[in-house]
């Protein structure tokens, strides 16, 4: 497959932006926020930022952010909404195979499934393995996705949402032998159809634990929603914290 | 009213290929004027160019390691306009706009900033060209009122790399520079040497009000050599657009010259859109087209970076952030510390010798650590016999001078010269003994409370054994006796 037909290039543009919708994010924050514990000033990166809901709030807790992602619509978004004030955050359009940080980091958060996106496994490790090169030792990274088994058991194969002025139609399936999630996504607006594609690879809670370790991230915490949970078949998110040993 | 400038950069870079980018001839710098040339680069009538690979697989290296996209597919455009030093009347290079790509884009680097921060200066692109030849006017040996043409260079390979306008202040742009140069050098596409023009750079500079979002009329500041220079041409630019407006001028979009040697600019051209080059496909080259498994064949190729060996270095080697810098200052003297540490020294001791007496050497003889004689296995080596108390440290000193000029392994150094270190209470009781006794009015100053003699009976030790006592036992054997 060449990467001109890679789905997130055409996946997260203007029309991403008019149908993501997150009324949680503060709860998000939140959680984030009481979980990594992070002193004044530390340095955290946040992979797959999109259009900066966590990356902000996070840097307007005087920490120093940066938030990266591949595309240029969301990041453009993003600058939009960048407070005035003194808050540390840098937004950089990037690839997450390939980091060009100049310091190491205390804390690295994946949010809102934005892990799993490469067709070949080895990038999706390369991945986690720039995580855990770009972390300090004892730093911490906290990647949410959606919950593998949750998604087998309970999403319907059509849903049907309705944003305001558009219609979304999402049609899933599940590959078994991929591990991957695969919706194709219609999106109505104005009359025109868009046809959108999203597929990630999803992994079970054990999956993850083991694909931290072997890149030296130790697991510390295992959460199934944003309340702090405990994580069952049945919980939506899959949120894991790891720490760098 | 404040002002902030707006800077904006794009650095031209040499790549390190063998060929030319269209054609065989040697791109290879300080030849004969015009005998690097062919049809091609020429741009005779019905010579046809041939795109080198190798020009697209180094700017992907580059644009992969600064975290860029790369376009699946991108052409070569004709960017028209007559020149001397441009034989074909057209510079062929890429373009981007709503129909078309260049070759990568987005990416970034990270910098600091002057409240002990960092700064993410994002690319816009980076795409390939090649560059134009040399006219030659204001060389002692051409007459006044004459200018010599030198096409050597013409099509020779360059990126250029151009940052989105972002970068905030003549600092900031110097760093961007450096770490751009360190990578280029780091990835092996550039060789980096700033004196053959490897990097050259065109300064975007524009004025706003401190807190505006809105970006100001810019001047570009063409062809600068240097980082120093272009962290001078800013501020200079930037001084005389704000004295301009603050006397009710208005600045006008326009192309500049630096004179470093004045410190001043002048003007080069009223500026051209890129209307006025009418860029077309040039129908003489095919489309590039990269595909998955070359993308992933280059990133697997890419060596890890300085960023990365920094943040790894911290991680694991107990050693100062200022040793870091150092030791990734370039791949060799990374690669050389490692192989010492793992040839079994200490990460401390291997950091402070490279830092010290390395360095020293290199900078005093003008070589590389390639070039040096010592192996990282011999310095491990030495290490260890300082570690084991074989031999002290002034004494490693002697036989490390000695290893820079022979290449021989330490201990045949140490046991050839007889260097070991003397640890034998016995031997040394009766050295301190001896000195003990020729010294009497010191021993008498000492004992009355001038304590830092110690160094004076310390040196008259060291002499008498050739600077081979144990100096921690002589210390201890210095304080027993003299009370």
């Amino acid at each position: 497959m060449g990467s001109e037909s890679a789905w997130y290039d055409r996946f997260f543009r203007h029309e991403y932006l008019a149908f993501d919708e997150h009324p949680n994010t503060n709860l998000e924050v939140d959680f984030l926020l009481n979980t990594l514990q992070l002193p004044p000033q530390s340095r955290l990166l946040d992979l797959g930022c999109g259009y900066g809901r966590h990356t902000i709030p996070l840097a307007q807790n005087d920490l120093h952010v940066i938030g990266l992602d591949r595309s240029p619509e969301l990041l453009q978004d993003a600058t939009k909404h960048l407070p005035n004030s003194n808050t540390n955050v840098s937004f950089l359009r990037g690839d997450v195979r390939q980091f060009p940080f100049a310091l190491p980091f205390d804390a690295i958060i994946s949010m809102f499934s934005s892990f799993g996106y490469f067709d070949d496994e080895n990038e999706n490790f390369l991945v986690l393995q720039n995580i855990s090169n770009a972390l300090k030792s004892g730093g911490l990274f906290l990647i949410e996705t959606a919950n593998r088994d949750f998604i087998i058991a309970h999403n319907p194969p059509v849903q049907i949402y309705r944003p305001p002025n558009m219609t979304l139609i999402e049609e899933r399936s599940f590959d078994s032998l991929t591990s991957q999630s695969l919706v194709d996504v219609t999106v109505i607006q104005d009359g025109e159809e868009t046809h959108l594609h999203h597929a990630i690879r999803l992994y079970t809670a054990t999956e993850m634990d083991m694909l931290l370790a072997s890149v030296g991230l130790q697991t510390l915490g295992v959460w199934g929603d944003f309340h702090g949970s405990d994580f069952t078949t049945d919980s939506p998110h899959l949120i894991m914290l790891a720490e760098k040993v | 009213m404040n002002y902030e400038p707006v800077i904006g950069l794009e650095v031209h870079a040499q790549l390190a290929t063998n060929t030319k980018i269209f054609c065989g001839c040697s791109p290879a710098f300080g030849a004969e004027p015009n005998t690097h040339v062919c049809p091609v680069c020429l741009g005779l009538p019905g010579a046809l160019p041939v795109l080198n690979q190798n020009v697209v697989d180094m700017a992907m290296h580059i644009s992969l390691a600064v975290g860029c996209t790369i376009q699946p597919r991108s052409r070569f455009l004709r960017k028209n306009y007559f020149y001397p030093d441009l034989p074909k009347g057209y510079q062929v290079s890429q373009f981007q706009s709503n129909e078309e790509m260049p070759l990568a884009t987005g990416g970034g680097v990270e910098v600091p900033t002057a409240d002990g921060g960092t700064r993410v200066i994002n690319l816009t692109r980076i795409h390939m060209e090649e560059d134009a030849g040399k006219s030659i006017h204001e060389e002692g040996f051409v007459s006044s009122g004459e200018s010599l043409v030198d096409v050597n260079r013409c099509g020779v390979p360059l990126i250029e790399i151009v940052s989105e306008p972002e970068i905030a202040t003549s600092d900031e742009a110097f760093h961007y520079l450096t770490r751009l140069h360190q990578m280029l050098v780091y990835t092996g596409v550039c060789e980096g040497d700033m004196e053959k023009g490897h990097m050259r750079i065109d300064v975007n500079v524009s004025i706003r009000p401190v807190g505006s979002t809105k970006l100001g009329t810019k001047v570009e500041v063409k062809n600068v050599n240097s980082f120093r220079n272009c962290q001078r041409a800013i501020d200079t630019e930037k001084d005389r657009q704000i004295a301009l407006l603050e006397t009710g001028g208005t600045i006008q979009q326009a192309t500049m010259l630096f004179d470093p040697d004045r410190n001043q600019l002048r003007p080069m051209r009223t500026k051209e859109d890129s209307d006025d080059y009418r860029y077309f496909p040039d129908p003489d080259l095919v489309p590039v087209v990269v595909d998955d498994a070359w993308i992933t064949k280059v990133r697997e190729q890419i060596p890890e970076l300085p960023e990365a060996k920094k943040i790894r270095f911290g991680n694991d080697f107990d050693i100062s952030r200022d040793q870091i810098d150092i030791l990734t200052s370039s791949r060799d003297i990374a690669d050389y510390f490692e192989t010492t540490v793992s040839s079994g020294a200490g990460a401390k001791p291997a950091a402070n010798w490279l830092q010290g007496d390395v360095m020293r050497v290199l900078n005093e003889q003008k070589i590389t650590i390639g070039e040096l004689k010592i192996t990282p296995q011999s310095l491990a080596e030495l290490l260890q016999l300082i570690d084991k108390g074989t031999i002290s440290g002034n004494i490693a000193r002697k036989v490390f001078d000695e290893m820079v000029d022979t290449g021989d392994a330490p201990q045949s150094i140490v046991e050839k010269q007889g260097l070991v270190q003397i640890s034998d209470t016995s031997e040394l009781d009766g050295i301190v003994d001896q000195i003990i006794a020729d010294s009497p009015s010191e021993v008498e100053r000492y004992k009355g409370g001038d304590k830092k003699l110690v160094g004076f009976f310390m040196g008259q030790i060291m002499k008498a054994t050739k600077g081979q006592a144990n100096p921690k036992m002589v210390s201890q054997i210095l304080r027993e006796k003299l009370g």
